[in-house]
């Protein structure tokens, strides 16, 4: 290339040409480049190369047909020039161009310095994560980093400079309203701090907290004004999460049908927040409770409770200051209209949200009230029905499958009919210990047929007292519905002992009864045979004897008919002393106390007799008539009285009939059919035959015969 | 000779109208007895050859007298039993007894008698 005079040189400098392109024409070398030396790079602690522009360049070096030749001034480095290594042979050429352009360098060099310097900054504008706009008074954004331009939504700077920043910046709903604060602003646009939600180009919903800042020229008016922003989306979005876990955390709070109630550690009832006087308790405390919120809030918890004998609620709450879980408690609460509830509750540390103390306890609990209610008449019908069960008179207890007898599961009258202790039952096996060994396996068979599925039915056995007593007892075994994981089974028996003796003796009297019947008919038949019947017998011979000697001797059957009367007068006699025998006509015909009269006159001692004349049931008579009849006879056979005295009276509904002797007494009424029969007779009627015969004190029968109308 | 007879009966009104009974017919009454046990002793004493043997006695029946007296052996007794009740009333114990036979006493006389040993 054709070279520039130094004289050209100096006036294309003067002209303004770029310093490089200047040296590049005096030198002719299009190649040349010219680098400056800054002491302190920005950002560094170092010196360093850079390009006229500014950008960072690296040490300069000769070789590959070019030299570097380093401008100095006083002593110290500023530039360093690349040129073709030919100029080499032509020195004074060097040294006369870089003399000449010595002023334009350190000045180039200034400038690069600057640029330097502006792109530093740059570059740190565009990193920061900060948002960094600049508007001129009009609201047109004039710059804006990289980091306000990805919020607005766009790629590329140049996509935003020059808009209004209410187009990029808000949305446009707001807009109107924000350009009319601008131009309220205007001209101081003073600082300011505000917050802003809009929807960017990209369609994404941002948050920007923004501080803006008036820039002023030198004559102090407002050129420009500064937003340093910065992008609070994710955090609002983290608080309004918050938030919204908060309110469903005070929803379920509030809705739960616990109470629950915050206290402080010292166990005082807290308000919700300082903004917020209301108790921090839920709607089931309060509705429970029923306090106004200013005479809860402050009062302690333990206030509340109705007493605290024992001291855990106390301590429950203690326990939950302390930082742990406390255990169940069941307190009364006093509502404000002096009621009171059951409650069971527990106290819980929990973390106070509002921030102004590390710990607070939550009072959390159940109304058990209802529950209590049904528990007491629970327990009530249990007293009433165990009340039944000990005062039945039948025999009652529980066993299991296998014939096992529950704790405490037999009632009074089973313990006292067996005579057992009521800890000593349970855990026994029924058929072993309460039943006759010899019916054990009967008895053990019917129960094990029952829990198998049988019917359940009546049945009779021996059961054996401790004391090894039998007791004949009818029992059933019927399973009982399940009440809890056991199947049980009640017995229940009734003990038949006296029943079955008092059969035994119906059946006893019944068979004396029978007996004394056939007796009387053999005795009766034995006398008929033994006396009328051997009499008209003898009386039959005799005549069959009086016809055959009726013609050949007359005298002799004479003597044969006169016999015959006398037999036939014995036997008519014998005939009527054995129907009175049979039944009194006297007592049919005339009543009680003409027959008792007929009896005392044939007795063979003396006899006293008060008797009722008028006309009693037939039944009545008779069994008197017998009683005394019999005693009579008895004081006649053995007594060796030398008196009687007999007395009928009616006393209370009934005839009462006494036979008393002045003999030797010892009468036994276990001993002889004839007291036996009476009693029989007697019992017939349901009346009662009593016999007191101490031994020589005489002997005194007392029937009671019961009068029915 | 006139046949001997034993009347053995517990009530002396019988004895006595059988007595007369059998002397107006013939017989000679060589004893009478009041009850069972004592009529194998006075057979053997007193050989009569009819005992008239009431079947009711106070201390045994006629029956058994009577199987008593078919042990006797080497001696002929002729047994007629007596009884105030009917022949009806025995049903086959007088059939398989030993005795010849049976008179109710009302019916009593020295004809039956007779008949029945004949």
């Amino acid at each position: 290339m054709n070279r520039a005079s130094i004289s050209e040189l100096v006036v294309a400098l003067e002209n303004g040409a770029p310093l490089r392109d200047a040296l590049a024409s005096a030198l002719g070398d299009d190649r040349l480049a010219v680098f400056y030396w800054l002491d302190q790079r920005q950002g560094t602690s170092r010196g360093g190369w850079v390009d006229p522009h500014g950008h960072a360049a690296g040490e300069p070096s000769a070789g590959d047909g070019r030299s570097v030749k380093l401008v100095e001034n006083d002593g110290t480095r500023i530039a360093a020039i690349d040129y073709d290594a030919a100029l080499d042979g032509e020195p004074e050429l060097l040294d006369a161009v870089t003399a000449a352009v010595g002023l334009a360098l350190r000045n180039d060099r200034l400038q690069a310095e600057l640029r330097a310097e502006v792109a530093f900054w740059d570059t740190v504008t565009n990193t920061v994560p900060s948002l960094l706009v600049t508007v001129d008074t009009d609201g047109a954004i004039r710059n804006l980093n990289a980091a306000a331009v990805d919020v607005a939504g766009y790629g590329e700077k140049h996509e935003v400079v020059g808009r209004d920043y209410w187009d990029v910046f808000i949305d446009p709903s707001e807009r109107a309203e924000v350009v009319a604060r601008f131009a309220t602003l205007a001209p101081a646009f003073p600082a300011g701090e505000y917050e802003n939600v809009f929807v960017n180009a990209r369609g994404d919903r941002r948050v920007v907290s923004w501080r803006t800042a008036p820039v002023h020229d030198e004559n102090g008016d407002v050129i420009a004004i500064v937003s340093g922003g910065a992008d609070i989306t994710m955090r609002r979005k983290r608080e309004l999460e918050l938030e919204r876990e908060r309110d469903v955390q005070t929803t379920v709070f509030e809705s739960m049908p616990s109470i629950m109630v915050a206290l402080t550690r010292d166990g005082t009832i807290r308000d919700r927040d300082v903004d917020n006087p209301r108790v921090g308790a839920n709607r089931a405390f309060r509705r429970v409770v029923r306090w106004p919120d200013e005479e809860l809030v402050g009062r302690s918890f333990l206030d509340l409770v109705v007493e605290d004998e024992d001291g855990r609620a106390a301590r429950a709450i203690e326990t939950a200051a302390a930082g742990d879980m406390s255990e169940e408690v069941e307190s009364e609460l006093r509502s404000a209209d002096g009621s009171s509830r059951v409650f069971v509750w527990s106290a819980i540390p929990i973390a106070d949200v509002t921030g102004r103390m590390d710990r607070l306890v939550l009072v959390c609990g159940a109304d058990i009230t209802e529950r209590k209610r049904l528990e007491v008449e629970n327990e009530l019908e249990r007293a009433f029905l165990n009340a039944i069960a000990n005062n039945a008179p039948s025999l009652l207890c529980l066993i299991d499958a296998d014939g096992v007898m529950t704790e405490r599961g037999a009632n009074i009258a089973f313990e006292r009919t067996l005579e057992y202790d009521p800890e000593e039952i349970g855990g026994q096996v029924f058929w072993e210990t309460f039943v006759d060994p010899s019916e054990a396996d009967d008895v053990r068979a019917a129960v094990l047929g029952v829990a198998a599925g049988e019917a359940p039915a009546e049945r009779d056995n021996t059961w054996m007292t401790k004391s090894g007593r039998l007791l004949s007892m009818a029992w059933t075994c019927t399973p009982l519905p399940r009440i809890d994981e056991r199947t049980l089974f009640l017995v229940t028996a009734l003990d038949i002992t006296e029943r079955k003796r008092a059969d035994d003796e119906l059946r006893a009297s019944r068979t004396r009864l029978v007996r004394a019947e056939e007796t009387a008919r053999r005795g009766l038949e034995r006398n008929l045979h033994d006396g009328a019947q051997q009499r008209l017998v003898a009386l039959s011979v005799a005549l069959r004897l009086v016809e055959s000697r009726l013609d050949t001797d007359s005298e002799a059957a004479r003597e044969l008919l006169t016999g015959a009367q006398t037999e036939l007068a014995q036997a008519l006699g014998e005939l009527r002393e054995l129907a009175r025998g049979i039944h009194p006509a006297v007592l049919t015909d005339r009543g009680l106390r003409a027959a008792l009269e007929t009896l005392a006159a044939r007795a063979p001692f003396p006899v006293e007799l008060e008797a009722p004349s008028d006309r009693l049931s037939a039944d009545v008579e008779a069994a008197a008539y017998y009683v005394v009849a019999e005693s009579l006879t008895n004081v006649a056979r053995y007594a060796r009285a030398t008196s009687a005295r007999v007395t009928v009276g009616r006393v209370d509904g009934s005839l009462v009939v006494t036979v008393t002797d002045d003999g030797v007494g010892g009468a036994d009424p276990g001993q002889g059919s004839g007291l036996r029969g009476l009693a029989d007779r007697v019992a017939v009627l349901e009346g009662t035959l009593e016999v007191d015969s101490p031994p020589r004190g005489g002997t005194t029968i007392r029937a009671e015969l019961p009068l029915r109308d | 000779m006139s046949p001997t007879a034993l009347i053995v009966d517990d009530h002396p009104s019988f004895r006595a109208s059988a007595r007369a009974m059998l002397e107006a017919e013939g017989f000679e009454v060589v004893g009478e007895l009041e009850d069972g046990a004592s009529v194998r002793a006075a057979v053997l004493t007193l050989d009569p050859d009819v005992v008239l043997l009431d079947v009711q006695l106070p201390d045994m029946s006629g029956f058994d007298v009577c199987a008593e007296l078919e042990d006797y052996a080497g001696r002929t007794v002729e047994v007629i039993l007596v009884s105030s009740r009917d022949l009806s009333d025995y049903g086959e114990l007088v059939e398989t007894s030993c005795a010849c036979g049976f008179v109710p006493k009302g019916e009593l006389s020295g004809d039956l008698i007779t008949a029945l040993l004949a």
